[in-house]
């Protein structure tokens, strides 16, 4: 597609793409190379610091920091992107299907995101992890719910936008209507709105994650996580500070490089810069 | 030329409001009476035009006719049947008999997708063909419009505005309409290409003996391809002529203001133009009288007389398919050369509050020369 090949184009999103890569690859080969069981529990080697056994020291159970923070990297993103596809296919059916139809659909529909937009995100997800008690599962749902009016409204009102171009008048003279007006017209006129959206999404999402868990309602131990991780370390902040910084370094840095592919994202969909290089 | 058969769009007593909804009067919006008992009757095989300036209802009458708006009040009927109610499968039979060219052809068409694909659609909507046969028909409707089979794989972006609106053209023609709307078709183009668009609908209509509604807001453009001619002013109708008797006999004060302003046509000299005073917007008519009577200089040279306040003019016909909506039209049925000069005289007195403002009539450069069809650019 044309747009990777602009995104490609632009450095700092480069530098994203090949992060996240980094990160993608360690997340998913890591725990399969590393030899170290990251719940062996050793307490002759608490609290050690970087040696060539543990590059990145121990915590508090002698459990190996680096081993921990891989294994938990695939735990981190899994339920980034797992929360940011869920919040992305709520919001973009929610969104369609309001601006779309119009009337009292949209309404009624617009009335219930505006009751859930007026309460911050992440107290919608604590409100549903109360309800079905902390787990990876419930913070998948939580964030994914809490991102869903956001995305509903934003999607709503490019559909609404979108639906009066002389385009879609055209399609509609020819006698277009219902799903193949949105298959032919309407969705593709929103892709690129929902790509940087998903994207950005994805970064709240570790963010939030790495929130839930420092408050102890994201993934339990011993599963680990980053979030997880953060918690876990909270108690021992003077004592071992890195059990915090290393997981809250891994999290700035996935953030990192999501906002740089976010921000490229939307230079590459700018339709001024596709008017110039030619529109996909 | 006028009336040939029976009509196959009647307009009667058409009316569109907007903004009258409570909550937009809640909200001090004004209404807008875009269109505002618009009565036509438009023969099977003519092209018909609809001039008037900006604001004056064109577009509206146009989506009406199209179906993407309702009337407020009034039916419009397509060979006898009101289609303003119709729905489902009626309603898509509907479009496969009319269809609508867009003023601009750089947002009538979806950027992301191929000719192929657009022209493909009316097709697999009403299952007229398939496959290999599809194919065909597509590759023939390109070269219909003077535009090449290979093109078809390229994007909106890879055309110039005058292949374009052929590409729009082909589209409207894909379902095989018999009527054919086109709202200022090439008013958006390419100066260079107009007259070849033009040329191009002409010889579409003519071979394949569509109706077409031609709207412009350039009666030079519509005395080129139209028979009759219908002038709007604020969403009413001044007049109703054939072509000729337009051109030669404009009977209402706002045809004739728009023909002095058309050098190309107008008798004697091309350097004196009628002026126009004010702005479409710029005075609101008196509610019940004429429209027009705000800028009318008919009215002025008469004396200002009550009945243009008091009373509407509703359009009486002076002869066959000519037909007028102005009290005093035939006091005089020609166009005064000589009184221009008085007229103009009148312009600068002390009366007039505004200035004058020309009709939005293109500039003389822009007379469609009559070339071949065919020619792509
Ligand atoms: N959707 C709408 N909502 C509110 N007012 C509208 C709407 N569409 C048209 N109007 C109003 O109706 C009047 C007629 O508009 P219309 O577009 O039909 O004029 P037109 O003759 O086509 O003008 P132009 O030459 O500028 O295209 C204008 O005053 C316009 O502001
Ligand atoms: S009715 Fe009166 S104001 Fe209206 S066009 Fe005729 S002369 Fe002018
Ligand atoms: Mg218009």
């Amino acid at each position: 597609m044309n747009v990777i090949r602009r995104l490609w184009r632009i450095r700092s999103a480069r530098v994203g793409v090949v992060l996240a890569v980094l990160l993608l690859t360690t997340a998913i080969l890591g725990p399969m190379l590393l030899p170290l069981d990251p719940n062996a529990i050793d307490v002759r080697a608490r609290f050690a610091g970087p040696s060539t056994a543990h590059w990145l020291g121990t915590d508090d159970l002698g459990r190996d920091t680096f081993t921990r923070l891989v294994h938990g990297s695939r735990m981190s993103l899994f339920i980034a992107a797992l929360s940011a596809l869920l919040g992305t296919l709520l919001g973009v059916t929610l969104g369609v299907i309001t601006g779309f139809l119009g009337g009292w659909v949209d309404v009624a529909g617009m009335r219930v995101v505006d009751l859930f937009f007026a309460i911050p995100t992440l107290l919608v997800a604590i409100g549903i992890v109360a309800l079905f008690g902390p787990s990876a599962t419930t913070t998948i749902l939580a964030l994914g719910i809490a991102y869903t009016p956001l995305y509903a409204r934003l999607v709503r009102g490019t559909v609404v936008s979108v639906r009066s171009r002389t385009y879609v008048d055209a399609s509609r003279v020819l006698g277009a209507r219902g799903v193949r007006l949105l298959r032919t017209d309407i969705l593709p006129g929103i892709v690129p709105i929902a790509l940087v959206q998903t994207t950005a999404l994805l970064g709240f999402a570790l963010v939030d994650e790495a929130s839930l868990g420092f408050l102890g309602l994201g993934v339990q131990p011993p599963d680990a996580s980053w979030g997880q991780m953060i918690n876990a370390g909270r108690q021992f902040i003077f004592q071992a500070p890195w059990l915090t910084l290393i997981p809250g370094f891994a999290v700035i840095l996935a953030v990192f490089s999501i906002n740089l592919i976010g921000d490229g994202l939307r230079d590459a969909l700018d339709p001024r810069a596709s008017q110039r290089v030619g529109d996909t | 030329m006028s009336g040939i058969g029976r009509p196959l769009l009647e307009l009667d007593h058409v009316e569109r409001m907007f903004g009258g909804s409570w909550l937009g009067r809640l909200g001090g919006d004004n209404v807008v009476r875009a269109v505002d008992d618009v009565t036509l009757s438009i023969a099977a095989g003519e092209a018909f035009g609809i001039v008037g300036e900006s604001g004056s209802g064109k577009t509206t009458v146009g989506r009406m006719i199209v179906r993407l708006l309702d009337p407020t009040a009034g039916a419009i009927r397509f060979e006898g049947q009101d289609i303003t109610r119709l729905r489902g499968g009626a309603l898509l039979a509907y479009r496969r008999s009319v269809q609508m060219v867009f003023q601009n052809p750089y947002l009538s068409l979806n950027p992301r997708r191929r000719v192929r694909d657009m022209l493909l659609d009316a097709y697999r909507i009403h299952h007229l063909a398939s496959g290999r046969d599809a194919e065909e028909r597509v590759a023939a409707l390109m070269e219909m419009v003077g535009l090449r089979r290979t093109m078809l794989d390229r994007y909106p972006h890879e055309f110039s505005s005058g292949q374009r609106q052929r590409i729009g053209i082909a589209r409207a023609l894909s379902v095989e309409p018999r009527l054919i709307v086109a709202d200022e078709p090439v008013s958006a183009l390419d100066v260079s290409v107009q007259a070849q668009v033009l040329n191009l609908l002409r010889g579409l209509q003519e071979e394949l003996g569509l109706t077409v509604v031609f709207i412009s807001h350039d009666l030079r453009a519509v005395s080129f391809l139209c028979s009759r001619v219908a002038v709007l002013y604020l969403g009413q109708v001044m007049e109703v002529a054939p072509r000729r008797a337009l051109v030669e006999r404009a009977a209402h004060p706002y045809t004739q203001a728009l023909m002095g302003s058309m050098p190309s046509l107008a008798p004697g000299s091309g350097i004196t133009r009628e002026v126009i005073r004010g702005d479409i917007a710029d005075q609101q008519p008196p509610p019940g009288g004429c429209v027009f009577a705000p800028r009318c200089e008919l009215r002025r040279r008469l004396g200002d007389p009550d009945r243009c306040l008091t009373e509407r003019p509703w359009p009486r016909e002076l002869s066959e398919g000519h037909a007028v909506a102005c009290h005093f039209a035939d006091a005089e049925a020609r166009p005064d050369t000589d009184a221009r000069p008085e007229a103009t005289g009148a312009a600068a007195g002390p009366t007039t509050p505004t200035t004058p403002t020309m009709v939005g009539i293109s500039d003389p450069t822009r007379v469609p020369a009559v070339t071949s069809t065919g020619a792509t650019t």
